[in-house]
């Protein structure tokens, strides 16, 4: 699904690479914590999954696209295989929540009325049904999270990206929003999520990839967030 | 692809943009009449000089002294010429009778003249009257013949001025209209620059640069076409003004038809629309362009520098301090959980950096 082979990247006016030289294979339907400090590449790696950023180095590939060789002109298409959460949700504030995730169908063109019947359904999945004609800013930071991992999920992506989704909320609130992020797991879509939340990445038990300083450091099958044992 | 999305997005926009959208209408309803203006002139000039050169005369102006064989050998040669449609000959006291009617409303000017001041003339109508030149250089050289006056020389100064006005009109459309392009271009871009959140999502959710871009287009297409419409209203008004009071009094030509006004108006409409559709694609460009990786963003003085951004970043929060690169172990766990509920948040971590 993806596969990730001897990338660096650099970025100018700095000289240390914030990848450097990583490789890494990821299978569908996987589950994947990304942990390091800040700085160590987790939000570099993820943008060259969304090819925001091309390597300096290496190859990226995924569902069969070299991402190097990707024309830009077919970045939206790649785009349209990939769900994007963050720590700061990337909400319109000035539509309400059922018109934030229509916004990711109508933009790729879905027709009206599969918009009408998938919303409901997908703020029913993530728990927000009712909620639809709220406005983003009457809602927890929770609820709003949801409302982004429903935009993100809307279209049924082969792979979930959430970079820091629990970095803004309390550790219960965190608990739901992982479990919201494991069933959509369970859907079959692969979910690689970059995070800081050690108590979350131990007792999930999944996948755990450790970059530090841009070198892969850690990668276990079911591992915790901060050992190398 | 859905059409009631972009079309919404482009009316918020227009909305949200009044006071510049205004402008722009102005401004682009300003060149697009000065465009029409040179373009209803120059049609007006191709009118006025057929119409003024379908009447011109050939007029032989005999002298004095000329004999009456001179005079037979000239009428023959007109009755010959292919050139010549047809002529008839004036005699002194017929030239001088119509000299007293012309000068009719001036009693006294022809006062104790009497006909040999007025020449006898042969006055011709050419078949082609664009070889006025050579056919009066021709007659200008037989013997008898005093004068053979070229009337286009009289015209010419008075198509210099229209020919003046016409290129005036048409430098200042194009200043005019630069000006309209460089205001739609910065009007675009800080449109683009308030709606970056959502083109920044839209892009994360795999919407095309076509469609990203189609609510700016559709925005400044309506703008041009409003001053399209504009600039219309504006000549139709001429028109109507010019037709009832300054062209009713006289026949000295035809003025440009209602037909003309309206295609001039046709076709302010669409280079309104087609200029601004086109200029908004390109303003949009370097927009997108931006998130293009092949070509990173142009540095900017204001820009943070990039090792404070996520990926180079070595001290992203007060709590961070300074990475010195080595990985030290286990860490606590509850002092990770801790740093991280205090660490302010970094928006745009994986998104788009600068714009």
């Amino acid at each position: 699904m993806i596969s990730v082979t001897d990338v660096t990247k650099r970025y100018p006016a700095n000289p240390r690479p914030a990848l450097n030289d990583v490789s890494l294979e990821i299978d569908k339907g996987e589950f994947v914590f990304l942990v390091g400090t800040s700085g160590s590449g987790k939000s570099t790696f993820l943008r060259l999954l969304l090819r925001e950023e091309l390597p300096t180095a290496g190859s990226v590939r995924f569902a069969g696209w070299d991402l190097n060789r990707l024309a830009a002109r077919k970045v939206p298409a790649l785009r349209r295989q990939m769900g994007c959460v963050f720590q700061d949700f990337r909400l319109l504030p000035n539509r309400s929540v059922a018109q934030n995730v229509a916004f990711a169908m109508e933009v790729i063109g879905r027709p009206a009325a599969q918009v009408r019947q998938v919303v409901p359904e997908v703020l029913d999945l993530v728990g927000l049904t009712g909620k639809g004609q709220r406005m983003p800013d009457e809602l927890s930071g929770g609820e709003q999270q949801r409302v982004a991992i429903a935009r993100a999920f809307v279209n049924r992506p082969k792979v979930l990206l959430a970079d820091e989704p629990t970095g803004n909320l309390d550790p219960n609130t965190s608990v739901g929003i992982m479990r919201l992020l494991d069933r959509i797991n369970r859907t079959g879509t692969t979910v690689v999520m970059a995070t800081h939340n050690a108590e979350i990445v131990d007792a999930m038990r999944r996948r755990v990839v450790e970059l530090d300083d841009g070198r892969l450091v850690r990668d276990q099958t079911r591992g915790v967030y901060g050992s190398t044992s | 692809m859905r059409v009631a999305p972009i079309v919404r997005d482009a009316g918020s926009g227009l909305r949200r943009n009044l006071t510049m959208t205004f402008a722009v209408i102005l401004c682009s309803a300003v060149s697009l009449a000065l465009l029409g203006a040179g373009l209803l002139l120059q049609r007006q000039v191709a009118i006025t000089s057929d119409a003024l050169f379908s009447r011109v005369e050939l007029n032989i102006y005999l002298s004095d002294s000329v004999t009456p064989d001179q005079q037979q050998a000239l009428a023959q040669r007109l009755a010959a010429d292919p050139q010549v449609k047809n002529f008839v000959y004036e005699t002194q006291e017929e030239a001088f009778a119509r000299a007293k009617k012309l000068y009719a409303d001036s009693p006294g000017l022809l006062d104790g003249l009497g006909p040999d001041v007025a020449p006898a003339a042969f006055h011709a109508k050419l078949t082609d009257p664009r070889q006025f030149a050579a056919v009066a250089q021709e007659y200008r050289v037989q013997p008898g013949v005093d004068s053979v006056p070229d009337l286009r020389k009289l015209l010419d100064s008075f198509f210099r001025w229209l020919n003046g006005f016409k290129i005036a009109a048409f430098v200042l459309a194009a200043v005019q209209g630069f000006a309209t392009l460089v205001l739609l271009y910065n009007t675009i871009r800080v449109s683009a620059h308030a709606r970056r959140r959502e083109t920044s999502i839209m892009r994360l959710v795999g919407a095309s640069n076509a469609y990203i871009r189609a609510p700016f287009v559709l925005e400044s297409a309506a703008a041009g076409l409003l001053g399209g419409l504009l600039a219309s209203a504006a000549l139709i008004a001429l028109h109507i003004e010019l037709v009832q009071r300054v062209f009713s009094t006289q026949h000295f030509t035809t003025l440009i038809s209602a037909g003309d006004v309206a295609k001039v108006c046709l076709l302010a409409m669409l280079a309104g629309v087609a200029l601004s559709s086109a200029m908004a694609w390109v303003a949009l460009r370097r927009h997108l362009k931006a998130a293009d990786p092949k070509r990173p963003p142009r540095r900017r003085a204001t820009d943070v520098p990039e090792s404070s951004n996520s990926a180079g970043g070595r001290s992203e929060g007060p709590f961070e301090g300074r990475f010195d690169g080595r990985f030290d172990g286990p860490v606590d766990a509850v002092a990770r959980v801790g740093r991280q509920i205090r660490r302010p948040s970094a928006p745009d971590r994986v998104g788009h950096r600068r714009r």
